[in-house]
């Protein structure tokens, strides 16, 4: 027991390093954002650097942005829920609904996204896909690359969900509290 | 069998509307049941599994390889930087000075920060929590009613996702292929008329019950008028400035939404840093913030992507047309009125992101085709489009806060101190949300009030 909660603690700990890293790409996203317009403005363009391929830059930082933090988002419990039905319930019975989502619904969704994901990167590296403008960018399996990369890391994140809620729902009462799953830490917290 | 062949898209939609209230993540949800009617289509001979395949290149297509929707991540940014770095705190203290001498001025002040911050506030639940947290405080101090100080809040935060730069039409306009400029331009009278109703009640109201809004203690606030004036240039004009700028660009052609966006992220870092809130620390909270937020609009792509592909692919929208015409909804105002309620419930257990990415694509196709004639005037579908994407925002708006299941009350019950009830949140909301009837009312009756200005930008060409 104690040994799935340290593989979850260590999934966690890469999903927070790799989310705060690309983060960064923020600020990336709004410089090459204002380089466009203002080189567009002045009506200089360097050369390699045009509008069509810096745009295509753009929504390339945009899908990293989002791929990689998908499970970043899960693991904090930041990704939209409607729990009006659990709103009183005790956390042992919510830790036990989370744990039902992750099989029935995390898991298989998970697996089926990333099939296909990897088909759709592994497509694009084959046929050496890119842009389809003459002065966009090549290497179309880095972006497809980067949301395969992402729903591997969303899939850890619900692996590492799913042994928290085992351990907190079956293993020793002294690991509980460090099992905590996400989707209570606010109400552990509250009641400390 | 055959009837269960036909009809396997209306259990598709029973089953998930079950589902969903246990709490579990919304897109996992969506993408977990969208399987298991995949499954049982094959079963039953609809569905083949290689239509699984079509997840990825719609999503990449709409959520990925997009200009237009890098805007969202930007104008997420934005909104968070602006808040992390205290601006909009100081935005409120300075409105309340201001408004002082008015009956409800720290009410008014409130609502006008909602009006001004909007873009802070494009994810209903995170606004609402956002402005409860700054504002609630100094108005129990105050001594407020429970009722007026809630509702003001409540109503003010939902503002945002009408008010530009909005994402939700940023993400509607995306999908319907309407201009995003247009849908900005056409939700600012609306949005400002709203404001406007719920600035005259919240006057009424203070001035005919002065105990429900004290004004402000004198000793609060700068002692000369010279004070107060740095304080406006100070605290009111720079944020002002910077949003009116990123919509200024977007009206006059200047930039994309896009474009506006990022430019106006390095705007709202620039403001943070004037306001000497600019550390390594408040940048990693933002990103972080920002992140997950962020990481959290696009992954309901990914469930309801796959979600309204299997419903469609088993007759789903079929079944609706059937729906329809079985009950006689064929007229332009039967379909808006049919859509306009159907929104208006699912806004009771839905934000606004499931609504538009499920609800939207399986009615684009008839919405493309309503005819208002001499009601909207000239232009064709895109005039339709845009009257229809304002009001289908006030009409959710409004569910977003109407009792017993406004799930704005829920957000704001979970961050209120225990001292209000439940029963304080629906006496309070009550009220706004007659105001936001009549807003919706007066917009349906004059198209003009949302199609006049996007036509004089020379949006609706």
């Amino acid at each position: 027991m104690e040994s799935m909660l340290n593989v979850s603690d260590r999934i966690d700990r890469l999903l927070d390093r790799v989310s705060g890293a690309v983060g960064w790409l923020f600020i990336v996203t709004m410089l090459v954002i204002a380089f466009d317009v203002l080189t567009r403005k002045i009506g200089y363009q360097m050369p390699g650097m045009g509008s069509t391929r810096l745009q295509e830059v753009e929504w390339h930082l945009h899908t990293a942005l989002f791929a990689f933090w998908l499970g970043a988002a899960y693991i904090h419990n930041s990704h939209v829920r409607i729990d009006i039905a659990f709103i009183n319930a005790k956390p042992r019975t919510i830790v036990f609904a989370e744990l039902i989502g992750c099989l029935v619904f995390a898991i298989p969704y998970c697996l089926l996204a990333l099939y296909f994901s990897f088909d759709f990167t592994w497509e694009a590296w084959v046929v050496g896909e890119a842009s389809a403008s003459s002065n966009g960018l090549a290497f179309r399996w880095i972006p497809k690359g980067c949301m395969t990369a992402g729903l591997l890391l969303l899939f850890a994140g619900v692996i590492s969900v799913s042994m928290r809620s085992v351990v907190y729902l079956f293993g020793d009462p002294s690991l509980r509290r460090r099992a905590t799953p996400p989707v209570i830490a606010d109400k552990v917290e509250a009641l400390s | 069998m055959s009837w269960i062949t036909h009809h396997v898209s209306l259990f598709l939609f029973l089953v998930l509307a079950i589902s969903l209230f246990c709490g579990f993540p919304v897109a996992f949800v969506l993408g977990g049941i969208a399987i298991l009617f995949g499954g049982i289509g094959m079963a039953l001979d609809i569905f083949q599994p290689i239509q699984f395949f079509n997840l990825m290149p719609r999503v990449w297509g709409s959520a990925a390889a997009n200009p237009i929707i890098v805007a969202v991540p930007m104008f997420i940014f934005m909104g968070t930087m602006l808040e992390r770095s205290g601006v909009a705190k100081d935005l409120l203290h300075t409105l309340q000075i201001v408004t002082r001498r008015i009956p409800g001025g720290l009410a008014m002040s409130v609502t006008l920060m909602g009006t001004i911050m909007a873009a802070t506030t494009g994810i209903v639940g995170a606004s609402v929590v956002m402005l409860t947290m700054i504002a609630l405080p100094s108005m129990m101090e105050r001594g407020y009613s429970k009722e007026l100080a809630v509702g003001t809040i409540a109503s003010a935060g939902t503002l945002g996702i009408l008010i530009p730069p909005s994402i939700m039409l940023v993400i509607m306009g995306d999908l319907l292929s309407v201009s995003v400029g247009a849908l900005f331009a056409a939700s600012i009278l609306p949005g400002m008329l709203l404001a406007g109703l719920y600035l005259l009640y919240i006057g009424i109201t203070s001035y005919r019950n002065p105990d429900r809004a004290p004004p402000l203690p004198d000793d609060i606030g700068p002692s000369s008028n010279a004070e107060l004036m740095l304080l406006v240039i100070k605290s009111f004009f720079p944020p002002v400035l910077l949003i009116t700028l990123v919509l200024g660009s977007i009206f006059g052609g200047f930039a994309t939404p896009t474009e506006a966006a990022g430019v106006g992220c390095l705007g709202a870092i620039f403001l943070a840093w004037t306001n000497k809130k600019l550390s390594m620390k408040t940048l990693r909270d933002v990103i972080r913030l920002a992140g997950l937020t962020n990481g959290m609009v696009f992954f309901i792509f990914f469930g309801a992507t796959l979600f309204s592909y299997v419903f469609r692919a088993l007759g789903g929208d079929d079944l609706i047309l059937e729906l329809l015409g079985v009950i006689g909804i064929d007229t332009g105002w039967e379909i808006l009125t049919f859509m306009l309620v159907l929104t208006f419930l699912l806004g009771f257990f839905f934000d606004w992101i499931e609504i538009t990415l499920i609800v939207l694509p399986v009615f684009a196709p008839i919405l493309q085709s309503v005819d208002f004639g001499p009601h909207i005037g000239d232009g064709g579908p895109i005039v339709f489009l845009t009257w229809f994407v304002v009001m289908l925002s006030v009409n959710l708006q409004t569910s977003f806060l109407t009792p017993p299941f406004g799930f704005t009350l829920f957000y704001m019950k979970g961050t209120v101190p225990p001292s209000i009830t439940m029963a304080h949140i629906y006496r309070g909301i009550i009220p706004f949300v007659l105001l936001q009837l009549t807003g919706l009312g007066l917009i349906i009756a004059f198209p003009q009030i949302v199609l006049w200005l996007p036509r004089a930008a020379g949006f609706l060409m």
